[in-house]
């Protein structure tokens, strides 16, 4: 599996997806902070609250994946190369983890390059940050911990469709419906913390103080989200790689519950890769 | 005689169709095997299970006396290249790159092979033109090429010449048979163009319905096949018995019809006959072709 991982990685980085990709990450990073700078410019803005756009990165990150893994894992199948591998002595399960280990590794880099991209050219445009770097890192390694969920879960899909044109297809639908969820539930759920904000009187004084801080408390009933409903909803909140994103970008420190995001990304991962490498162990390839 | 390939009762089933139904066969060292069968018959998902992209309902193979189910049949099937329908090939790479990253996956320390196989296969002077800018014949070339890193003992290739145009049909067989010589490499090949298959092959199995019908050498498959007087004569008993006394090969096939396998004086056959008051109707020559006797084995109808 050593030898198939040299062979693979050399192909993720010698092939054109990976540069495309990286390109385009880089000119979007630069842009956002060129088109901020503009902005800050002609509206003789002072103070310049950036810090939130370092997350973007991480909330586009399943669009990408989905490209990047339809392209690069899909196209075995198109083109027939999973054949060679087979013969070469590998089996199906080694292919499964050896397609997840440089898709995950792909995506990491495309993650830290956004962030160092819009780091530096928003440090050298507007100066420093208000997040510590620290901080800034402690959540992009909770990040990192996403980008592979997200790239396990896109990989499934894509080795068990078995082809480039439907993997790109499914895993785009994927993530745009990953990403209207979670906004969808981002928006229900700070409404219900407004709503519990006005409630001052009736939460525990513990828990108002963790939604005075964090800008949102968990289990706590209001009138238009509670019981099993709102249960749910906060499991999505945690576990959607998208939410999780979102609520990096609006924090000054780790979330409230990063510990349970890190589980559900770790579960995420191993779910999705046990249903992979079983479904593709039992799929008859071509 | 060494075996490399044994197959016993193998069966694919998808659903409720039988692709394999029983095929049973076995691949001698050193031959050039030929798989004959019309579409359907089960050839292409007899190589897919050989490659490990399958795997089979019941029964079992060996590939270098390992079987399927051992955990040596990876080590086995690294001694093999192969070429299922379509050649396995990254389009958006160069024939050197794609047989670079072969070379990476198998460990060989070097590329040394790299420009030896690109000549081998006549692809020496494709430079950095992306394989997806290849003609087919040049890309049937490279998935041989790729087949052949590692310096395999067995090479699979199912219908290596669909679609090539006449030269290229030539210098694949000429290349097929060059590895089969001079690198003593066992070649099992499927091909619709059967006349073109009994220029290689040295052995045959014929498959039909999931199942090996029969299996030959090629000096059999001529016996069978040699060319031959068909006659008609009005008693096939009493020209025995003058075949016979000309010490001749001949095989009675009906009461009235015999075949007579060599070269006779026909008017000293037709006096002879007549002395024992038998007519000769008719006679001709007769040569059946590897695709005749492929029809006479399995049958005349039509693709299922």
């Amino acid at each position: 599996m050593i030898k198939l991982l040299k062979a693979e990685f050399a192909r993720c980085f010698s092939g054109k997806v990976f540069w495309l990709i990286a390109l385009f990450t880089l000119v979007t990073a630069s842009s956002f902070n060129f088109i901020k700078y503009i902005t800050v410019k002609r509206e003789h803005q002072t103070e310049v609250f950036n810090d939130s756009m370092l997350y973007i990165g991480l909330i586009s990150i399943g669009m990408i994946a989905a490209i990047f893994v339809a392209f690069h894992a899909g196209g075995e199948f198109d083109e027939g190369t999973v054949r060679n591998k087979l013969i070469a002595g590998n089996t199906k399960t080694g292919i499964y983890l050896c397609h997840l280990a440089v898709s995950s590794v792909a995506m990491i880099i495309i993650q830290y390059l956004f962030f160092f991209t819009f780091y530096v050219c928003s440090y050298l445009f507007f100066g420093a940050f208000h997040h510590s770097f620290s901080v800034m890192m402690q959540l992009q390694l909770m990040g990192v911990l996403g980008t592979v969920a997200v790239t396990a879960f896109m990989l499934m899909i894509t080795m068990i469709v078995r082809s480039r044109t439907i993997a790109v297809t499914v895993c785009m639908t994927a993530a745009v419906i990953m990403f209207i969820i979670g906004v969808a539930l981002i928006n229900e759920l700070e409404e219900h913390s407004m709503e519990l904000m006005a409630m001052e009187d009736i939460i525990s004084p513990e828990k108002y103080a963790i939604l005075n801080k964090y800008s949102y408390v968990y289990g706590v009933d209001s009138e238009s989200l509670s019981g099993t409903k709102l249960a749910v909803k906060e499991v999505l909140y945690d576990g959607l790689f998208i939410c999780q994103a979102f609520r990096f970008s609006s924090e000054r420190e780790l979330p409230y519950h990063w510990e349970f995001m890190a589980v559900y990304n770790i579960a995420v991962t191993l779910v999705t890769t046990l249903i992979g490498t079983v479904s593709f162990h039992r799929l008859d390839l071509k | 005689m060494e075996y490399i390939i044994k197959t016993n009762d193998l069966k694919k089933n998808y659903r409720s169709f039988k692709a394999l139904d029983g095929l049973s066969l076995n691949v001698p060292k050193g031959s050039i095997y030929g798989l004959v069968g019309r579409n359907g018959a089960g050839k292409t998902t007899f190589f897919r299970i050989l490659c490990g992209l399958q795997e089979p309902s019941s029964g079992d193979y060996e590939i270098y006396g390992v079987k399927n189910n051992d955990r040596g049949i990876m080590k086995s099937r690294r001694r093999m290249g192969a070429v299922v329908e379509t050649p396995s090939i990254y389009l958006d790479m160069s024939a050197q790159q794609n047989l670079k990253y072969q070379c990476r996956m198998l460990g060989l320390p070097d590329y040394s092979c790299v420009d030896e196989l690109l000549k081998l296969v006549g692809l020496a002077n494709t430079g950095k033109k992306k394989a997806k800018n290849f003609s087919l014949g040049m890309k049937q070339r490279l998935g041989i090429a790729i087949a052949l890193v590692g310096e395999p003992d067995l090479l699979i290739l199912d219908e290596p010449i669909n679609g090539l145009d006449p030269q290229g049909i030539v210098e694949m067989r000429e290349l097929i048979l060059k590895l089969n010589r001079e690198k003593e490499i066992t070649v099992m090949i499927s091909s619709h163009i059967l006349d073109e298959l009994a220029k290689l092959a040295t052995y045959y199995g014929f498959v039909d319905h999931g199942r090996v019908v029969r299996e030959m050498s090629a000096e059999e498959l001529e016996n069978s096949c040699r060319k031959c007087i068909r006659m008609e004569v009005t008693d096939t008993a009493a020209m025995a018995r003058v075949l016979d006394g000309m010490e001749v090969e001949y095989k009675i096939l009906s009461e009235t019809t015999a075949d007579v396998f060599a070269k006779l004086n026909f008017s000293k056959l037709s006096e002879a006959l007549a002395k024992e008051n038998c007519e000769v109707i008719s006679m001709n020559e007769h040569d059946e072709s590897l695709e005749g006797f492929f029809i006479s084995l399995v049958g005349g109808g039509g693709n299922d």
